[in-house]
């Protein structure tokens, strides 16, 4: 029987799961309905009381709504980081905090961080399985695009290739992000500090920079920066430059360890796939330095966040059913309200489950129009708050409703649903002659 | 089908166990019109909703052809209601946001549906008999005497044995009261139905064929009873 789950698509398994919640609705429905014209009755109901069914439908849309909001926003988040990292196989740091320099190298946060000294580099640049060894170099920015020094491969590697327009030739060069707010032939004057200690025209540095080519949009808080080659942001900064003075105007590796001023962070990229868990291994038993993938360290994180994410599911669902309960309440309240139309269809011979078809099905018409619009709603708030997100943090979140808010939404429907048996029930017990004579 | 009223030492009390009614003996023969008067509170509701099995703490006998009510469970008795009983009330309960001709044939939506066309047909013939011209209108925009007119065709639209009516006319206006009654007692008439109807209204009991009159829970004197018509029999409640 695993087995056979296991084998079947994806799609499929969700649909069966999302059929499991939805049978006992269509078997109450069917059940009640068989053989009944209710829905003019139904109709009828829903129009006399119009205002406050209105009033229950948003608001079940909107317990519904915010919470697969919320739901859809953390898996947008997951995945929009996940991506922004996926270019960054292996990072060599100093010592310290992984997140920490995670942060500083994949998503651009201003960090304090350590350097790693020239012989460090070399020993990594020149292991045999390496291809890219790229030192980064952070502290400049130009207004809120920070100026990251790296080199030329790193920046192929990074958009694939398809810079618009070209790489640097010379050291005051630039490549910027697709979001940085610069075109091509732009000229800059980077400042000193990133962010909200960037921007004063005093620390601002006598190097001008050109734009001479622009990166595709990437979705990753790259988007907005400025990269240079590292020499530069070494140079503005009264430093060497990575290379000997016989060589001071060459750009990229290799660098001179002697020269080498010292980057916070080195990413690598290795020949094949597996050969990054060798290098990881072996500069992480380098009492200098710290190796790491940022995918494993994002995975530690997903799966704290796994555990909010439950938290937060149960949650939402729990503030779901308190709606439902309340609306539910309401609902036992409205239907004295009809409760002279009710004791009519009595008299008239109305069968019990006749009289508890058209309540039910009133219910049902007003929590499944709740929870339809709530996917709606969800869809949109996820949207606001995914545009919020990715202006903030330059991570594309895009935010989409699953099968996991479907599955929500219709466990919320199913149980409500078997719930509203009870004001359908209560219909019953109301005393058929004292509404017909009140 | 017509079926003959024959009650028997009929008791009706209250959830208390407050003795509401007591009727020794009460019969109609089928197709027969009776009228039921008496001060207010004194139990004249309350014998037509016991006849139409509405009541629960019944006692005696309430029988309708072969059929006795108090023996019925409440399943049973709604099924004999949906099958031969039509009810008029007086302030007309109708659903206001539905049509007149939905209103009428309202007891379609809750037969099978084979049934469900000639009860639409019917409700429509009525109405038209009674003077609605536009079947189609939301009766919330009926006069009173159109809405008692919606109601009496949805009592006849399900081709009842029997018709129960409490106050028909107290809603209505002088002239409309008195269309109403005459078209009341003609159509069950001529469809042969036995109409019941609880009134106040002299000119309408003066339309029946019998005329019970209840005081305190009980009938009253036959010959204080009648004294609206003098041709008109004193139902045998002795």
């Amino acid at each position: 029987m695993r087995d056979f789950w296991d084998g079947l698509p994806i799609v499929a398994q969700e649909m069966l799961l999302l059929g499991a919640w939805l049978l006992p609705i269509l078997l109450i429905g069917a059940a009640l309905l068989y053989g009944f014209a209710a829905t003019r009755l139904i109709r009828a109901m829903l129009w006399r009381f119009r205002w406050a069914n209105l009033t229950f439908v948003v608001l079940i849309a909107v317990a519904v709504g915010m919470g697969s909001a919320l739901i859809a926003q953390e898996r947008g988040l997951r995945q929009g980081s996940a991506k922004a990292a996926d270019k960054f196989d292996l990072l060599v740091t100093p010592p310290g905090s992984e997140m920490t320099m995670m942060l500083a190298a994949v998503y651009l946060q201003p960090s304090d961080v350590g350097l790693l000294d020239g012989p460090t580099y070399q020993q990594i640049a020149r292991h045999e399985r390496v291809e890219i060894a790229a030192p980064l170099a952070f502290g400049d920015s130009y207004r809120q695009s920070p100026v990251v020094g790296t080199t030329a491969e790193f920046t192929r590697h990074l958009t694939d290739d398809s810079v618009e327009g070209r790489l640097w030739n010379t050291t005051y060069e630039a490549v910027v992000g697709a979001a940085a707010g610069l075109a091509i032939g732009d000229t800059f004057q980077p400042s000193h500090g990133v962010g909200e200690e960037a921007g004063l025209e005093a620390d601002s540095h006598d190097a001008h920079f050109e734009v001479v080519g622009r990166m595709p949009r990437t979705g990753s808080p790259w988007d907005r920066a400025i990269l240079v080659p590292v020499e530069a942001v070494w140079e503005v900064h009264g430093l060497a430059n990575g290379h000997a003075p016989e060589r001071r105007d060459q750009l990229g590796p290799p660098f001179d360890a002697d020269y080498f001023p010292g980057t916070p962070a080195i990413i690598v990229k290795a020949e094949e796939l597996w050969a990054n868990y060798a290098l990881r291994s072996e500069f992480s038993r380098n009492e200098n330095t710290m190796a790491f993938f940022p995918a494993t360290v994002l995975t530690d994180l997903y799966r704290v966040m796994g555990d909010v994410r439950q938290a937060m599911s149960i949650t939402t669902l729990v503030t779901q059913m308190l709606v439902a309960a309340s609306v539910l309440l309401a609902l036992l309240i409205l239907s004295r309200l009809f409760a002279r139309q009710m004791a009519l269809l009595r008299a008239l011979g109305a069968p019990n489950r006749f009289l508890m078809a058209v309540v039910w099905g009133y219910c049902a018409v007003l929590i499944l129009g709740g929870t339809l619009l709530g996917l709606g709603v969800g869809q949109g708030a996820a949207s606001v708050l995914s545009a919020v997100i990715t202006q903030r943090t330059d991570i594309l979140v895009e935010a989409r409703l699953g099968w996991q808010e479907i599955r929500l939404a219709a466990a919320f429907a199913g149980i409500t649903l078997a719930l509203a048996m009870l004001p359908a029930l209560a219909v019953l017990r109301q005393p058929t002659v004292t509404h017909l004579r009140s | 089908m017509t079926l003959a009223l024959d009650v028997l030492a009929l008791k009706v009390s209250a959830d208390s166990g407050q003795p509401l009614l007591e009727i020794p003996h009460l019969a109609l023969a089928p197709g027969r019109s009776l009228g039921i008067r008496g001060p207010s509170g004194a139990g004249k509701s309350t014998l037509l909703y016991a006849l139409s099995g509405l009541l629960d703490r019944l006692e005696g006998h309430i029988g309708w052809g072969d059929t006795n009510l108090v023996e019925l469970s409440q399943r049973r008795r709604a099924a004999f209601r949906e099958r031969h009983v039509g009810m008029i009330f007086q302030d007309f309960l109708l659903f206001e946001e539905l049509d007149a001709l939905t209103n009428a044939g309202l007891s379609a939506l809750f037969r099978p549906r084979r049934e469900r066309a000639g009860i639409r047909a019917r409700a429509a013939e009525h109405l038209q008999r009674l003077g609605i011209q536009d079947a189609t209108r939301r009766v919330a925009s009926f006069s009173g005497g159109e809405r008692q007119r919606v109601a009496v065709a949805r009592a006849l639209a399900a081709n009842p044995d029997i018709l129960l009516a409490d106050e028909p006319t107290a809603s209505l206006h002088r002239s409309a009261a008195d269309a109403l009654s005459q078209d009341l007692v003609a159509l069950a008439r001529d469809a042969g139905t036995s109409l019941i109807v609880v009134s106040h209204d002299e000119r309408l009991l003066a339309c029946m064929d019998e005329v019970l009159t209840i005081a305190d829970g009980r009938p009253a004197d036959p010959a204080g009873a009648d004294n609206t018509d003098a041709d008109k029999r004193i139902v045998d409640h002795a």
